[in-house]
């Protein structure tokens, strides 16, 4: 029943907001704009105190903007109190009424609402199936598990059928294969609801596997919107290419180009090229940043090469990682590479190595 | 055999250490509750002496006068003298608990929801009123209350009334002086239970579209429960066996259950009649303890629900 309405659901416009008086102030949100479409799955992602939390809180109305605005499909809810706002919470804590049955509390949104007891009763039956809780309704929450605490807090915040559930950090507190779970069921229920999430986290592997778009923030600001593969790919600046998955850094400057090579002088002496210039002119100081996965590693003399030294192998099972100190400067460069056929030609900590890079996959950072 | 012997004497002695561990307290609750109680419950059954003390023969006269008044031909008058003193005290101790929760809670609410530092500092003033004694506070409000006190001066003045009101020797007085020398055992509590209420609740009630007298009344109310009960409890009794408050503030016309013990053990020298009352009152009390108990067994926030 995923619905496909197009738009907006969401829409930050230059959203500041600063906590404490003068003196002790700290700016939480730093002039965010941001638009979020109907329907996604979309995750803000940044370190904690970056102010994910705060966003949230501005858009459930729990806090008021210092400036900007919040528009909910288009009209500014910015000074709604959070009760008139058809957008509903999923809290860290769960936040569960520790009074009321897992029915009770799957239907006091509904009860606000003044809705008739008939219609609580068989909204709350399928909320509860929706998030397979089928029979705990007469149950308390301290008699459930942290999982199944966390599946009543999304029934309870879907029972309302938001516009917006806004999520915050929801499967921080869960173990890792429950955590796997969840997020499992997090993206089937947002396709069966057709609501549109947005999701707190500061682990980046949550963000890759489930969002349809990710906002990168870090102090205040939103450095990146896009989605994982564009963040992954072409990461803005060091900072979010840092931030998300592995990443090998490299203080360079641009020499020249010829074509649609470009090449770059490492601070080692050494030359590699690649295919983008990131805007920048010859002689600039760049950095710029190679995944691990697409580096290869070559014995003899590689095309586009760095020579080192293996320093350590790290067996993953899916993959292995080779770190690789750089000759002539003091630079650990990571590469990955997958474990295919469990026999590959086994390099060994001490060999001397080349990590070829292809030009593809050199990306010029602004910093 | 030596291991099994061993073990006996470790228990034994694990057995004596809990025993004495308890000790303290069952000298306690012996010394300070049996004994008295004990001593209190004979008396009650036993004659009058001439110039106070009692007089060793037993009578139940004590109780039947509660009821009942001695004719001068012996016969018994039925009298509701002492009950409708007993009615008023009860009365008057539930009027001071509703006034005490009615202002005491949303204090409480206030002061749970201020930044910590500022919190203690509150909660310090609320008990400040201890720090003097009662007969003295009690003499306070007679000069702000009295004919010729703050209140009526002040209303004087400003012409909202021609002649002053009476305010004490009255039951109003009693309420207030009462309220006010008791509040702050309806507020302490209360806060206790509403400071431990995280109030992330709260927020998910606005959340889910309670607006803020329904998150106060389906959240917050329900939370503080046993703090409300408690408070009500630690102001209803002290209440009913309140004497200094009624003596200065009921001016001696508006007797409560208090004043009439002091009596029998004073001016009236009849302490069986005394012991007696007490032990009704404590009768009364205990009972509706129980009964409460009983009425909302498993209502904690602990208790399990049936599912
Ligand atoms: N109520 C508040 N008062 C003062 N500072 C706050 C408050 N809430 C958040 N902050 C500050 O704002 C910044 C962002 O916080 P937050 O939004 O909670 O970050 P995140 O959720 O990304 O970890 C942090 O530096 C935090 O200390
Ligand atoms: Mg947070």
């Amino acid at each position: 029943m995923k619905q496909t309405a197009e738009g907006t659901a969401v829409e930050a416009r230059r959203l500041t907001k600063v906590f404490g008086g003068p003196g002790s102030e700290v700016r939480a949100l730093d002039d965010v704009s941001l638009t979020i479409a109907k329907n996604r799955f979309f995750t803000l992602l940044g370190p904690s105190g970056c102010g994910k939390t705060t966003l949230l809180r501005l858009i459930a109305g729990f806090e008021q903007p210092t400036e900007g605005e919040v528009l909910l499909d288009g009209v500014d809810i910015a000074r709604d109190p959070p009760y008139r706002r058809p957008v509903n919470t999923v809290f860290q804590s769960y936040a569960l009424f520790p009074h009321m049955s897992v029915a009770e509390n799957v239907g006091f949104g509904l009860e606000m609402n003044r809705k008739p007891a008939r219609e609580i009763a068989l909204e709350v039956e399928r909320m509860l199936a929706l998030v397979r809780l089928e029979g705990m309704g007469g149950r308390r929450p301290e008699q459930l598990s942290g999982g199944q605490q966390q599946r009543v807090a999304l029934a309870r915040a879907l029972a309302n059928h938001p516009k917006v559930l806004l999520l915050d950090e929801p499967l921080s507190a869960l173990d890792l294969k429950l955590r796997k779970d969840m997020q499992i069921e997090l993206k089937r229920l947002q396709h069966e609801t057709g609501v549109t999430f947005i999701f707190v986290t500061h682990d980046q592997h949550e963000a890759l596997t489930m969002s349809d778009a990710i906002a990168v923030m870090d102090h205040g600001k939103v450095l990146q919107v896009g989605t994982p593969a564009e963040i992954y790919e072409t990461p803005v600046n060091r900072f979010v290419a840092d931030f998300i998955g592995e990443t090998n850094l490299l203080p360079a400057s641009l020499t020249g180009r010829t074509g649609d090579e470009i090449r770059f002088r490492l601070d080692s002496g050494k030359e590699i090229s690649g295919r983008e210039h990131g805007g920048h002119d010859t002689g600039a100081r760049v950095t710029l940043a190679v995944r691990p996965e697409r580096a290869e590693l070559a014995t003899g003399p590689g095309g586009n090469g760095l020579p080192g030294t293996i320093d350590r192998v790290v067996y993953f099972g899916t993959d292995t990682q080779f770190r690789v100190r750089l000759k002539d400067c003091d630079t650990v460069f990571l590469v990955r590479r997958q474990n295919r056929s469990g026999h590959e030609a086994s390099l060994s900590e001490g060999q001397e190595v080349t990590v070829s890079i292809p030009p593809e996959a050199l990306r010029v950072l602004q910093d | 055999m030596q291991p099994v012997t061993a073990a006996t004497a470790a228990r034994r002695r694990a057995a004596l250490m809990r025993y004495a561990l308890v000790a303290p307290a069952i000298v306690i609750i012996v010394g300070f509750m049996v004994l008295p109680l004990g001593l209190m419950l004979t008396y009650s059954f036993l004659e009058p002496g001439r110039y106070g003390g009692v007089v060793w023969s037993y009578s139940p006269e004590a109780y039947i006068r509660f009821f009942f008044e001695r004719d001068l031909d012996d016969s018994l008058v039925f009298n509701l003298a002492y009950v409708r003193i007993f009615f008023r005290s009860f009365a008057l101790a539930f009027v001071t608990t509703l006034v005490a929760l009615l202002i005491g809670f949303p204090a409480a609410l206030y002061i749970a929801m201020q930044s910590p530092r500022w919190r203690n500092f509150l909660i310090f003033l609320v008990t400040v009123p201890f720090w003097t004694n009662l007969l003295v506070r009690n003499y306070a409000w007679i000069l702000i209350l009295r004919e010729q006190g703050l209140i009526n001066e002040g209303l004087l003045a400003v012409g909202v009334i021609e002649a002053p009101i009476r305010m004490i020797y009255n039951n109003f007085g009693i309420t207030v002086g009462l309220v006010y020398s008791f509040i702050p055992f309806m507020v302490l509590p209360i806060y206790a239970s509403l400071e431990r209420i995280d109030f992330r609740l709260v927020e998910a009630a606005y959340d889910l579209g309670a607006n803020r007298w329904q998150a106060l009344r389906r959240i917050i109310l329900p939370l503080a429960r046993p703090g409300i009960y408690a408070g009500c409890i630690l102001v209803f009794i002290p209440c009913l066996g309140a004497y200094v408050t009624p003596a200065l503030l009921g001016g001696g016309r508006n007797l409560m259950i208090g004043n009439l013990i002091q009596l029998q053990f004073g001016a009236s020298q009849n302490w069986p009649f005394g012991a007696a009352l007490a032990f009704v009152l404590m009768a009364i009390v205990l009972l509706s303890m129980l009964f409460y108990l009983w009425r909302f067994r498993g209502r904690g926030t602990g208790g399990l629900g049936v599912g």
